[in-house]
């Protein structure tokens, strides 16, 4: 599986983007080159590239600003099915709501504390001086110059640093999209800027300082846009991260995880997905780090794809993926994890899983599994299931007065619970 | 609830021929058979299993429970209880009643207590709300959670399915209670078992016997009789 193809789509979009340019346009070239790419590719990989994946992001009718209306489940819905969730971290009231919108974050506390020294600092675009920016902007460089699917940055010239450090306390952080929970200010300006009402792109690098603690939560819910994005998270030495990420009901969500751990960090990522996305997470672990990857995708009326990769540079990394999906309708779950082991990081704990429920009779799966090991004395196991919803299990919640589609779904959830 | 002229067949193989019977409000009745007779089969025809054939008539309430579908004739008042519920992975014990009744948020703290007390009731540990319904439970834990199910959906008409099986002598006790209790509210229980000490606190009305293919109405003390010296 050559991933690096699969950052294609980027380039269409860039080849493509002209002064005249529009969505409709741009949809309709992206999708035939995307069937005419498909065809080129061998049987097993067709299915991924011929996936609703990839025809549904351009497909999506996207709707306007300025228009409340919520297509499908309502808010309310939306939060019903997050309590759901047995979060650990109460994020109702974040300590500090960041706002990311036309490739810039917005945070409550950013001008007030920006000439401070503070455990919370957003650095812009525009403020391009001192050594730390100069860090990030070679970081980023490296990043860009070595990495596939740098889509984000190709799309957006600037950069936002978000920097974490609170030594001994936690901090818990809201990264939205959501113009629900975000300022009315925050609305505005997605109306005053039609240009790029549709695409929302940026790269956002947020670094949790040494020994600090954050509990970070993106929520990624707008039907109005097709989200790219670039991620960079740094975990420091002896740093955690715990990320929830959420989208829901979004018209598409591309986007690019890259989180660099340094030695003794610990970062645990969940997901929960309920709309259309084709994600990327790259994690570059050095020694003596926990990395916890888990996936829960609920796709009623969209299709995923997942690429996982978790690559150990440094001995005895402990690592976990398990990603669990439940499949509607005619969609399509895509999961491609691999755990890279060098031949440096003795010692390493891996495990890897993937479930997928098919729901319906015309839902699919595709699962791959990679193990690329080339060290000895390690632990790494993978395991892959697709199953369908065992019959005497729906007919016990129809003996206690459940629908047959209430069931499905009640079963559904409970498979996708992290 | 009216049986009338009701079969059942499985696998081609006919079970029970042209049953008539009544089962009148407020009373419990106790149904044995040998292994194999057709007992659970019966508990899941008149629950609608797709795999087991029924004929004639099951009226309750002038309808006849055989035209509709599984999770109607539960909302219609039918509950049975399960011999071997499945484990439901990543669903609360309490988040699939709050599904089956259509718990709302402000309903939800009342009806939680509830739900706890009937756990209390049949003393499984307090934290079973949050369990995941049956995964790793013990025999005997699944047959109690069977009956806080029951307890909750408070239906009019029980059938309980060998539910003494896994049950040491403190849940059969409780078990009966619950029985009692609902027969004393003038609701109706349909009893399936092997095992004599259940009945040792269990206040019932009737018996029925599975013979040659029918279901033979007997005395209690017949059923006891039976469940003591074995089948004739």
């Amino acid at each position: 599986m050559d991933t690096n193809k699969l950052t294609t789509l980027g380039d269409l979009w860039e080849s493509h983007t002209s002064p005249n340019y529009n969505i409709d346009s741009t949809r309709t070239y992206v999708q035939q080159t995307a069937e005419q790419y498909a065809n080129d590719f061998e049987a097993s990989d067709k299915d991924l590239y011929a996936s609703a994946v990839f025809k549904n992001l351009w497909n999506k009718k996207v709707m306007y600003l300025g228009n409340k209306e919520v297509i499908g489940d309502t808010w309310g819905d939306i939060q019903y099915q997050s309590e759901l969730f047995d979060d650990s971290v109460d994020y109702t009231q974040p300590d500090y709501p960041i706002v990311f919108s036309n490739g810039g974050l917005e945070g409550e506390h950013k001008q007030r504390y920006r000439s401070f020294y503070s455990d919370y600092n957003i650095w812009t675009g525009e403020a391009k001086t001192g050594h730390v920016w100069q860090a990030y902007s070679s970081l980023l460089d490296t990043i860009q110059n070595n990495m596939p699917g740098i889509l984000a940055s190709r799309l957006s010239g600037s950069a936002q640093v978000l920097n974490i450090e609170c030594r001994g306390t936690k901090r818990n952080i809201l990264l939205t999209s959501d113009p629900y929970t975000s300022n009315e200010a925050t609305l505005n300006e997605y109306r005053g800027d039609t240009a790029d009402a549709i695409l929302d792109s940026g790269v956002y690098i947020v670094r949790i300082n040494k020994d600090s603690h954050a509990n970070i939560k993106e929520l990624h819910h707008n039907e109005k846009k097709l989200f790219c994005n670039q991620w960079i998270y740094v975990v420091d030495y002896g740093a955690t991260l715990y990320l929830d990420r959420e989208i829901h009901h979004t018209t598409g969500v591309i986007d690019n995880l890259q989180i660099i751990q340094y030695p003794g960090s610990t970062v645990k990522i969940n997901t929960h997905d309920r709309g259309n996305q084709w994600r990327n997470i790259d994690i570059q672990a050095y020694q003596d780090t926990t990395t916890i990857v888990n996936g829960s995708t609920l796709l009623k009326n969209s299709s995923s794809a997942n690429f996982i990769d978790v690559h150990h540079k440094g001995n005895n990394g402990n690592s976990s993926i398990k990603y669990k999906s439940a499949i509607y309708n005619s969609n399509v779950g895509n999961f491609i994890g691999q755990v890279k082991v060098d031949k440096r990081a003795v010692g390493t704990k891996s495990i890897m899983e993937n479930k997928n429920l098919l729901v319906d009779p015309e839902a699919r799966a595709m699962s791959k599994p990679i193990l690329n090991i080339n060290t000895k004395e390690i632990e790494c196991t993978h395991g892959c299931t697709t199953s369908k919803i065992p019959e005497d299990e729906l007919y016990y919640l129809e003996t206690l007065g459940l629908d047959k589609n209430s069931a499905k779904s009640l079963i559904a959830n409970g498979h996708i619970q992290i | 609830m009216k049986f009338e002229n009701f079969s059942i067949a499985i696998d081609n193989k006919r079970l029970i021929n042209d049953f008539n019977g009544d089962f009148a409000n407020g009373e419990t009745t106790v149904i044995v058979g040998p292994n194999g007779c057709g007992k659970s089969t019966f508990a899941h025809g008149v629950m609608g299993r797709n795999d087991i054939q029924v004929g004639g008539k099951l009226i309750l309430n002038e309808i006849n429970l055989l035209d509709l579908e599984t999770d109607q004739r539960a909302k219609a008042g039918v509950f049975v209880s399960w011999q071997t519920p499945p484990e439901l992975a990543g669903v609360t014990s309490f988040g699939l009643i709050r599904d089956v009744k259509k718990i709302t948020g402000s309903e939800m703290a009342k009806e939680l207590k509830t739900f706890k007390g009937f756990i209390s009731d049949v003393e499984l540990p307090s934290d079973w709300p949050n369990r995941q319904v049956n995964v790793g439970g013990s025999g005997g834990e699944r047959k109690r959670a069977e009956m806080v199910n029951l307890m909750s959906i408070d239906p009019r008409i029980a059938i309980l399915d060998e539910i003494d099986t896994g049950l040491d002598t403190n849940g059969l006790k409780l078990v009966s209670g619950i029985v009692n209790k609902r027969r004393s509210e003038g609701k109706i229980n349909l009893v399936i078992t092997h095992n004599k000490n259940l009945l040792d606190h269990m206040e019932f009305d009737n018996g029925y016997i599975f013979r040659s293919g029918t279901l033979l109405k007997v005395s209690p003390q017949e059923i006891k009789d039976t469940l003591t010296h074995g089948y004739k």
